[in-house]
């Protein structure tokens, strides 16, 4: 992210930004199209293999698609903001998604905070690791490829995987979840009731 | 005599009773209401009752229910001596209110526990205090679970539950809490720790007949089998439904409620083998009330709090209103009054028919403010005609 690494050429926006983030969102959104209406596929396995497909390409492009977009971006010159807004473009389309399923039965402010549960956080956190670990994995490539000096570890990446690490034991290691879930519960407890 | 005339838990008529009453003594016909020493005057004592309460355990999780491999021989055995309700379900099919229905008679909108977030109220009346006041000795093992802190609970001369993870306990080394002490767990596993404590409390030395509430933690979440069980089912096809794909358990809102997150086919298989330790220990119940010979008047009535979606509607967790999810097993074992054991019945129970019951069955009157009706008609004559209707709700 330091102006060393701007040898890369930078593509128009279209092609830097729109394209693998709009990409990996149209996945998704493919994807839980099919996951969603799997069920009216009378064939037995044909209905298993289009909901485990499809819901396995869903939760990775929802999970894991920065390993994708993060890298595509960088390597066609998009700036870190935006490596940042492209990677959380699903994610953002997919909890708007079920923000407005849940607020069906639950107050606006029972809604928002729905987006402090555990699935959110976690693929939250998830995501800005990932995008330490493709920071990190650029810049190397990038430090091969380029004649000038290019310093791969910096503070910020590093961060960002540690935290997704820590977020990964507090939401989903410790007590498989549920300690967490308690937590949160509390919260809403105290908030809402 | 309340709604439902029945001293003796003989099959006699309304007729048959008030004859009796009317040439005993006055003494006599004040027995059931005078407490111990009503107990201690009668030749023909009140039935002990052992009620045990699991949690999240579908109706058709049982070999005696055709589960294709799940083996729950205590179970079934208890169904091949007593009589299986067919259509028994929950009010609300949720742990907190559920479980103070049973306890009350009472509709949530009643007993003001709504969901797993509004407290219990102490003005509450649970069937157990009224069966103290009348001389029963009385006792509730486990999970108690409702929203607030723990209360004194009234009518209690034992009181043993849990409060760690928001009261849901845990299934190895769950510290207990003991009128209202805090002691740690003597056994590691929770069913056989609360186990331990229920055939304590029913081989105590008493005049009285006794009635215990054992609610156990299991089969709820984190589904944990005792150590020897864990595995058992590694191998077995599985039966879920059409619509349990592995994905289920991180889509469609589960999350929200009850933080089951990861592969459906290994919580399954986790869940059937938790329901065969549960089945292990309910058998050392029955195990003890044979040992004390006190078989032929001991009720023992099985049940759980709610079922329990295994991807049945795209759904995981339990709350609302389909069948898996509101579905019960219910089994009673009453030797004095059953007449046709092994028998299944079709009549709709509900857990709020529990209170008023265990009531009638102890020759208690029922209390007007109690919801739910006795059905100790069926198990008397399995042909009685019964509801067709019944409201169930959800507080969100």
């Amino acid at each position: 992210m330091t102006s060393k690494q701007l040898i890369i050429d930078k593509k128009p926006l279209f092609h830097r930004f729109i394209v693998p983030a709009g990409l990996l969102l149209l996945i998704a959104i493919v994807s839980a199209l099919l996951y969603f209406n799997s069920g009216l596929i009378e064939n037995d396995r044909i209905h298993w293999i289009v909901a485990y497909v499809s819901g396995l390409i869903l939760f990775i492009s929802i999970g894991f698609g920065t390993f994708f977009v993060y890298p595509f971006m960088y390597f066609r010159g998009a700036s870190g903001k935006e490596r940042v807004l492209g990677s959380l473009v699903t994610f953002i389309a997919w909890t708007f998604k079920e923000l407005v399923r849940v607020s069906e039965y639950f107050t606006l402010g029972e809604t928002l905070y729905y987006s402090a549960s555990s699935i959110f956080l976690l693929i939250l956190f998830g995501i800005f690791g990932q995008m330490g670990v493709c920071e990190l994995i650029c810049r190397k490539i990038n430090k091969k490829r380029s004649p000038e000096s290019i310093k791969v570890i910096t503070p910020l990446p590093v961060v960002a995987i540690i935290a997704a690490l820590f977020a990964l034991f507090i939401l989903l290691i410790w007590g498989v979840g549920v300690h967490w879930f308690y937590i949160y519960m509390e919260g809403y407890k105290a908030l809402f009731h | 005599m309340g709604k439902h005339t029945n001293i003796f838990h003989q099959n006699i008529t309304r007729r048959d009773v008030l004859k009796t009453l009317g040439a005993a003594s006055a003494a006599g016909m004040m027995m059931p209401f005078m407490g111990k020493q009503a107990f201690a005057r009668s030749n023909d004592k009140p039935p002990n009752i052992i009620f045990i309460l699991s949690d999240d355990h579908r109706w058709d999780a049982l070999s005696s229910e055709g589960h294709p491999f799940i083996q729950t021989p205590n179970m079934d055995k208890l169904a091949s001596e007593g009589i299986s309700f067919n259509n028994a379900f929950v009010t609300t099919s949720l742990c907190s209110p559920s479980r103070a229905s049973f306890l009350t008679g009472q509709y949530a909108h009643t007993h003001g526990v709504k969901n797993n977030l509004t407290p219990w109220k102490d003005s509450n009346v649970t069937f157990l205090e009224i069966m103290k006041n009348q001389g029963y000795d009385t006792a509730f093992i486990g999970k108690w679970h409702m929203p607030g802190k723990i209360p004194t609970l009234r009518g209690m001369d034992k009181f043993i539950t849990f409060d760690v993870q928001a009261g849901q306990g845990k299934y190895f080394n769950c510290p207990l809490i003991i009128d209202g002490k805090e002691v740690p767990s003597r056994k590691p596993y929770i069913t056989e720790e609360l186990t331990d404590h229920a055939i304590e409390f029913m081989g105590q030395n008493r005049d009285n007949p006794f009635c215990l509430y054992l609610s156990h933690k299991a089969v709820h979440h984190q589904f944990k089998a005792a150590p020897e069980h864990q595995g058992m089912y590694d191998n077995v096809p599985l039966n879920l439904p059409k619509e349990s794909d592995p994905w289920i358990t991180w889509t469609n809102g589960s999350v929200y409620y009850g933080a089951i997150m990861g592969p459906m086919e290994k919580f399954y298989r986790d869940y059937c083998e938790a329901i065969v330790s549960l089945d292990q220990q309910i058998g050392r119940v029955m195990e003890k009330v044979e040992e004390m010979g006190i078989a032929d008047n001991t009720i023992i009535i099985y049940t759980s709090d709610n079922g329990y979606f295994w991807g049945e509607h795209h759904l995981v967790d339990k709350r609302w209103f389909y069948e898996e999810s509101i579905h019960i097993p219910f089994i009673v074992r009453h030797p004095k009054m059953i007449s046709a054991p092994g028998k299944k019945v079709d009549q709709m129970i509900l857990n709020i028919d529990v209170a008023p019951t265990i009531l009638d069955l102890a020759g208690i009157p029922v209390p007007d403010s109690m919801e739910g009706k006795s059905f100790t008609p069926i198990l008397k004559n399995n042909s009685t005609p019964w509801r067709k209707a019944w409201l169930y709700e959800y507080f969100k």
